[in-house]
């Protein structure tokens, strides 16, 4: 009945799924729920748990099963996470799998592996890793860094790295 | 570097990369992938919204289907 209505007098699958597409591209630009990921994906917002309001909860909930329609129409849900959905279906081993991110994501994938760098042998005999700016995994770190509020010890961490 | 910082350094990239995940503690614990977090609840809530009184089961044997012949492609 719903499909029915979102395809108006129209015939066939298009349509509908068009209709269905704006939708999904209207979830995602709520930029108080939604961030994008990488180049092309978009994932909801990681929100403090004091600030989410029931009003957000209604709307987080009509995300899920609007998601979850998707499937049963057999539409796609593009440009929502397929890791996000994955990890809604599975679990996060599941949507951060390396054959899974290779699958849906192969820029990501290939992006990915480059970390960890190689070792390289200092004169003092001391091992470091192989990093350069400008270049994966180098640039990797600098642009997924920013979004992670680091703990001391990741922090540590990584002013080893740089 | 040790193999345990390593990983631990792979695990912050690849949630952060994949997720937008911002970390808070060196166990990643973060909003939504804590399934008790308001927001992953009321997700979840929707999608497994039933549309029939069996309908849960099959949505989550979708999935797994899904997930397990790498079609999920967006």
């Amino acid at each position: 009945m719903l499909k029915d209505f979102l395809s108006g007098p129209a015939v066939g699958e298009g349509p509908p799924q068009s209709v269905w597409a704006k939708i999904i591209e209207k979830i995602v630009s709520k930029e108080s729920h939604w961030a994008r990921i990488g180049e092309e994906f978009f994932s909801p917002l990681n929100l403090a748990t004091q600030f989410v309001t029931p009003s957000d909860i209604r709307e987080f909930k009509t995300y899920g099963l609007i998601l979850r329609q998707s499937f049963f129409w057999g539409f796609h849900a593009y440009p929502i996470s397929p890791f996000f959905i994955a990890l809604m279906l599975q679990d996060i081993d599941a949507a951060v799998s390396e054959d899974f991110i290779e699958c849906v994501a192969p820029a990501a994938a290939a992006r990915l592996r480059t970390w960890p760098p190689p070792e390289i042998i200092n004169n003092n005999g001391t091992r470091t890793l192989q990093l350069a700016y400008g270049v994966d995994p180098m640039a990797l770190l600098n642009s997924t860094l920013s979004n992670i509020q680091v703990s001391s010890r990741l922090m540590q961490l990584s002013l080893r790295l740089f | 570097m040790d193999s345990t910082q390593l990983a631990e350094i792979t695990t912050a990239l690849k949630y952060s990369y994949l997720f937008n995940a911002q970390f808070t503690s060196p166990s990643f614990v973060n909003s939504i992938l804590d399934p008790n977090h308001p927001v992953h609840k009321a997700l979840k809530m929707g999608f497994l919204t039933p549309l029939s009184s069996n309908s849960p089961n099959i949505l989550i044997e979708v999935g797994h289907f899904l997930i397990d012949n790498k079609s999920l492609q967006a």
